[in-house]
């Protein structure tokens, strides 16, 4: 300032501090009235970024615990089911226990058990199918079609559209046609005979029992599967190779995943490739509970499925002869799996189907207990998001929200300034020596 | 001189009190223009008055008595030197008020915080509300309802950015008008000041000071500060050869030698800033001579008479110093050197690459010229349109009678002085800036205009920005709901090559071969190759990046074109049946076009919005049943894709200034990698801290101008106290003097009526 001080200097410092007092004012009184501590980016941009970031994993959070509660819901309904399930088959099961341990007395209950043990596979697979809500449970990825379906004579179970029991046409012993000899010279003339095909091409020589995946299938077996065999030996082979096909799509289709994300980080190697626990697994396919496929632990090519094994105990005590009170293969129907057994064999099969039985049905129980597993972790995940939301919500609160007695003594404050402020402009304007003069 | 003679007293008393009643007069002048606006505060110059001359006949009894006080002048008190540096304030506050104001727009746009439903922000929010949707139908794949949610929340988030794009448009818009208006204003001032100038010359010459008419001079001057920054000198200007009169001279700080100039006496010169101007050529250097451009066009050559004005003769200069003849057989000049020898043309600037405008020939070259109307025009400050380039010029200096002036050896000045893109500095120079800087997108041309131009962010550099994310958003998501490109050959039908047996084409639903528009079949290894294609690209390292980049776009493009076409018209195979993706974004809405994505046109595409299109849910094929193989076994709910696209939300991905502005330099480095919720939060980050600093500027130059305002004011302001002190000075003077004269009355009355009876 310069040794003269005039009114008007005075005025417009006067004007520019009183200016800036407003604006404090104003601002004070902004965040008491929006409860917010800043009410754009350039006010606080560190607080700002951070308020965004936080809500948008608030809003993955409340994502993720929607799809928590979606999994739950479907996992326990699918536990209670097998849980009524298992309880259902435990009755037929002692029973058949009881009948067969007491050396054939009760002679007349085979036949009515047989019709038990029918009933008992029908609603197996009956509560397989069930539904929640327009989506089948058990279907893995598959879920808006049927999973399980009987073909028309009843003793064949499809799990959508592949005979569970693949895996039970012998390799024929008539040499092999062409076909994947010429597709292997085609593959590598062309240079594009890689790993994948070389696994496929093992696999339906039958050399390697290695399974591939059924996605990767390539298009020369497409092709050789299509074809139409000219003769009986090559109609031998193809039944064999596609049921080889059968074995690959079943395995395939027990593996199935649906990916969730439930807060574990979801993460991809690469677009539709997503990183293995980073995801939760929200597929149940029917195939792991019941089993499927041929039994290879012995020579008698058993089903490995629970509800066939069922039916087949069920034509062997259909064969139970009351007059005789003993196996009569003769009252064997055609096309049932008891026709053309021995009497002894009949005999033999029903022990061995009631072992397999037990055995299937402690696999089952196993099954039933592990989703119990992935219930309570659902429902240990679903606390955890829960906390997490809450703290979430905590921590943009304190980043966002002003603590309002502050404000408000921050607004008190800047008001009695400003009152000061224009005090002292109403006294500082006014004197002059000419008010003085005379 | 001694004697005064008997009544020569009462001349001091009348001088005495003619004084002192003027002076009361400036006092009364002062306090009453207290408030006025720039006012000066006066003061009556009084000097003693006296002779100094000899006695014709000498007497040792002279006294040697002044005869009174004279007013000689009103002067004013002012400090040119506080103006000078509050002038150089106030263009910096000019500058950076524009600033804020400016960008305050633009933060009501794009600033979301504490805005939206439960204050999630309004795109924030939508973003979140789209990974919501997609995760509700990623549990429930293959639901058309869900599909339909995911689409209105897509399509909201849409019409967000074409709202946000529209009004950024607006506020450019609103901008330029502005601009144009601070340009009118401009020039009214200039007039203005032209005009007083000539007042206070006339005043001059009459001998009057005119103090006022410099008062209210000073006045624009200041606010014409604030528009740019600005050099006031002053100089006397010869009237004829014993006189001469003071001028001002306003020329634009800066602007090196010779300045450019605004004022000078009594011309003045007008803003301008066309519709359209001729196109510049950024690689001009003006300090290179030019031939040709400036023979005057009253120049002779025939009669060999030739007038240049003296920048023209300066310019006549060659590197070496030789002086340019003129050469009548071609009417150009060509440069002789020292030894009398033509020069060679091409040691000369070469006009045709260095004139400083622009032809822009057919086949897209360019070549200069000086010839300012036969340049290529292109849009300076037209309504609506993105190009302008908002080029200053300045009209040659004229008087109030429209005669321009004429300079030293009586030529006039008639040139238009073009004003570059930095000379400038101040509310205008600001405004210009908002309206024009693109920041990072700056192409090369900018920089060449520009040194700095890729480092400061106007309107253009945001709406760029969202163009980029709304680009990078409908890309992604694009590829991800279309089949990739390996697969397309596993997908459709092929049928035989009519032209080859051996190759196979892609069929059409009759079992034809397929044929585009153009009646071309798509070859079976048309996909492969074109992935080949680019890997190759990628690998070769004789490329530019930005030349790959742009390789590899043009050739995605075709591919995907072709794509869209098979989706269309081609067959897709038993284990494909279920695929229903294609483009989710286009660039209109009756449209599936995914090319030229910006903020202002995204929208959801036609197919998507009838429902032709759906989130493709997979993008592994139906399983191949051979007992059935028109009827593959069905995953009516994978959900890989849908996941994948979750995961995109949250995937940090690079932007490149090339994407969405093609000729921006250094296209092919990434500005910014992030997701997309993070790249719209950088925006508005960029945006807070170039308000936030701007602000910061704001209000210390404020204070500044301030406390030198107060500074000028403390020199030339008017004081109460001050004046009330004069007021009982010159009172008390007058009183006095009136004493004198009845003493001297009373005196002169005893000896004239009370000596002789």
């Amino acid at each position: 300032m310069g040794f003269r001080i005039t009114t008007n200097m005075m005025m417009n410092t006067y004007k520019f501090n009183l200016q800036n007092n407003t604006q404090k004012l104003a601002n004070a009184r902004d965040m008491v009235l929006t409860q917010r501590n800043f009410n754009s980016y350039e006010e606080d941009p560190a607080a700002a970024t951070r308020a965004f970031r936080l809500r948008r994993t608030y809003t993955r959070t409340l994502n993720q615990l929607n799809n928590t509660t979606d999994c739950y819901s479907k996992y326990n309904t699918a536990w209670n089911n097998l849980g009524g399930v298992i309880d259902k088959l435990a009755n037929p099961l002692d029973k058949t226990s009881a009948i067969l341990g007491a050396n054939g007395t009760a002679g007349e209950s085979r036949k009515a058990l047989a019709q038990i043990l029918r009933d008992s596979a029908d609603s197996l697979v009956h509560s397989m199918n069930q539904q929640l809500g327009d989506q089948f449970i058990f279907g893995g990825k598959d879920g808006l079609n049927v999973p399980f379906t009987w073909s028309e004579d009843g003793r064949t179970l499809l799990y959508r559209g592949v005979n569970v029991d693949a895996g039970g046409v012998e390799k024929p012993a008539s040499t092999p046609p062409t076909w994947l000899d010429d597709a292997k010279a085609a593959g590598q003339a062309a240079g594009t005979w890689d790993d994948n095909d070389e696994a496929w091409f093992s696999y339906y020589a039958g050399t390697s029992e290695k399974i591939p995946n059924s996605d990767t299938m390539p298009k020369w077996a497409k092709d050789m599967l299509k074809q139409t065999p000219n003769n009986a030996d090559e109609s031998a082979w193809m039944e064999y190779y596609r049921d080889r096909d059968d074995v690959a799509k079943l395995k395939t289709m027990s593996e199935e995943e649906m990916y969730i994300d439930l807060g574990m980080g979801a993460k991809e190697n690469a677009p539709n490739d997503p990183i293995l626990g980073s995801y939760f697994n929200g597929a149940l396919s029917g195939l792991n509970f019941i089993g499927y496929g041929t039994d290879k632990t012995d020579e008698f090519g058993d089903s490995g499925n629970y509800a066939i094994l069922l039916k087949e105990l069920a034509d062997v005590f259909e064969t139970w002869d009351e007059d005789v009170q003993d196996y009569n293969p003769e009252l064997a129907k055609e096309g049932s799996s008891a026709f053309g057994l021995t009497k002894d064999e009949l005999k033999e099969k029903a022990f061995r189907m009631l072992d397999k039985l037990k055995a299937g049905q402690e696999k089952i129980t196993e099954n039933w207990v592990d989703l119990d597993a992935q219930s309570k972790f659902l429902l240990t995940n679903k606390e955890r998001l829960e906390t997490q939301k809450t703290n979430i919500n905590e921590e943009i609160l304190e980043v966002e929200q002003v603590d309002l007695a502050e404000a408000i003594t921050q607004f008190s404050w800047e008001q009695y300034c400003y009152n000061a402020a224009l005090k002292i402009g109403n006294q500082l304007l006014t004197q002059s020596l000419i008010d003085y003069m005379n | 001189m001694a004697v005064i003679g008997t009544f020569g007293s009462f001349t001091a008393a009348r001088l005495g009190i003619y004084a002192s009643q003027s002076a009361l007069n400036v006092t009364g002048n002062n306090i009453s223009n207290i408030n006025t606006k720039g006012y000066t505060r006066q003061r009556l110059d009084l000097v003693s008055l006296h002779s100094d001359g000899d006695a014709r006949y000498q007497n040792s009894y002279n006294l040697n008595i002044g005869y009174g006080v004279l007013a000689d002048s009103v002067s004013q008190l002012r400090d040119p030197f506080m103006d000078i540096r509050y002038r150089d304030m106030n263009s910096s506050v000019g500058s950076y008020e524009a600033m804020v104001k400016g960008l305050d727009q633009l933060v009501d746009i794009l600033d979301e915080v504490g805005q939206g439903t439960g204050e999630f922000g309004i795109i924030e929010g939508a973003f979140n509300e789209v990974v919501q949707m997609l995760n509700n139908l990623n549990y429930r794949p293959g639901t058309e309802e869900y599909d339909t949610i995911v689409r209105s929340a897509m399509q909201s988030m849409t019409r967000y950015f074409n709202s946000y794009a529209d009004s950024l448009a607006v506020v450019r818009e609103n901008l330029t008008q502005d601009l144009k208006e601070d340009v009118e204003s401009v020039n009214t001032i200039l007039e203005q000041i032209r005009d007083l100038n000539v007042q206070i010359r006339d005043a001059g010459l009459f001998g009057d000071q005119a103090l006022e008419l410099r008062d209210a001079r000073n006045v624009l001057i200041d606010e014409l500060s604030g528009y740019m920054k600005i050099d006031v000198r002053y100089d006397m200007e010869k009237i004829d050869e014993f006189s001469s009169i003071e001028r001002i001279n306003i020329s634009i700080a800066n602007s090196g030698t010779p300045p450019i100039k605004l004022i000078q006496g009594i011309y003045g010169t007008q803003l301008e800033m066309p519709e359209m101007a001729a196109l510049r050529n950024p690689e001009f250097d003006p300090s290179k001579p030019q031939c040709n451009k400036y023979i005057s066009q009253e120049s002779d050559l025939a009669k060999g008479i030739i007038k240049y004005t003296n920048n023209e003769r300066e310019a006549l200069r060659d590197n070496a110093g030789a002086v340019l003849n003129d050469n009548t057989a071609q009417g150009r000049l060509t440069a002789l050197g020292y030894n009398g020898n033509a020069l060679d043309a091409a040691t000369f600037y070469d006009e045709a690459n260095m004139g400083p405008y622009l032809i822009k020939n057919p086949d897209g070259t360019f070549t200069g010229t000086s010839d300012r109307n036969a340049a290529t025009q292109v849009d300076n400050a037209m309504k609506n349109s993105e190009e302008n380039r908002l080029w200053m010029q300045l009209k040659p200096l004229v008087d109030e009678q429209g005669r321009y002036m004429r300079d030293q050896y009586n030529q006039e000045i008639k040139e238009t002085v073009d004003l570059s893109d930095v000379q400038l500095y101040g509310s205008l120079q600001s405004k210009r800036e908002l309206i024009t800087e693109e920041g990072e997108f700056a192409s090369q041309e900018d920089i060449d205009f520009d040194e700095n131009a890729n480092i400061k962010r106007g309107v253009p550099y945001y709406q760029h920005a969202l163009d980029s994310l709304a680009q990078q958003f409908a890309k992604m998501f694009n590829e991800a709901n279309r089949l990739n490109f390996d697969q397309v050959k596993e997908a459709y039908v092929l049928v035989a090559d009519p032209a080859d047996p051996n190759q196979k084409v892609f069929a059409d639903k009759d079992g034809n071969p397929f044929r585009d528009p153009d009646g071309n079949t798509i070859s079976e290894t048309y996909f492969d190759d074109v992935l080949q294609q680019i890997a190759d690209v990628k690998a070769d390292n004789t490329k530019t990046e930005k030349e790959k980049m742009d390789e590899i776009e043009a050739l995605e493009l075709e591919a995907y074109d072709k794509m869209e076409l098979l989706r269309q018209s081609g067959e897709l195979v038993p284990e494909w049946a279920f695929y229903n993706g294609g483009v989710l974004l286009s660039n209109k809405g009756d449209g599936n076009d995914p090319t030229n994505i910006t903020a202002a046109n995204i929208t959801i595409s036609k197919d998507w919005s009838t429902g032709a299109v759906r989130i493709l849910n997979t993008k592994k094929p139906d399983t191949f049943d051979p007992r059935n193989p028109d009827k593959p076994l069905e995953h009516t709910t994978a959900d890989d894709n849908i996941y994948h696209m979750i995961s995109l939300m949250d995937q940090k991905l690079e932007y490149k200034a090339g994407t969405t502005v093609d000729d921006a330099k250094g296209g092919e480095d990434t500005f910014f990698k992030g997701t997309f919720q993070e790249m719209l939060a950088n925006i508005n980050l960029t945006l807070a801290m170039d308000k936030s600093t701007a602000n910061g500027q704001y209000n210390s130059y404020t204070q500044k101008a301030l406390n030198l305002e107060n500074n000028r004011q403390s020199v030339s302001g008017v004081d109460l106290n001050d004046e009330a002190t004069s007021m009982m000075m010159f009172q008390k003077s007058y009183s006095a003097a009136c004493q004198l004269m009845t003493t001297l009355d009373s005196m002169l009355d005893k000896l004239i009526n009370g000596t002789i009876r």
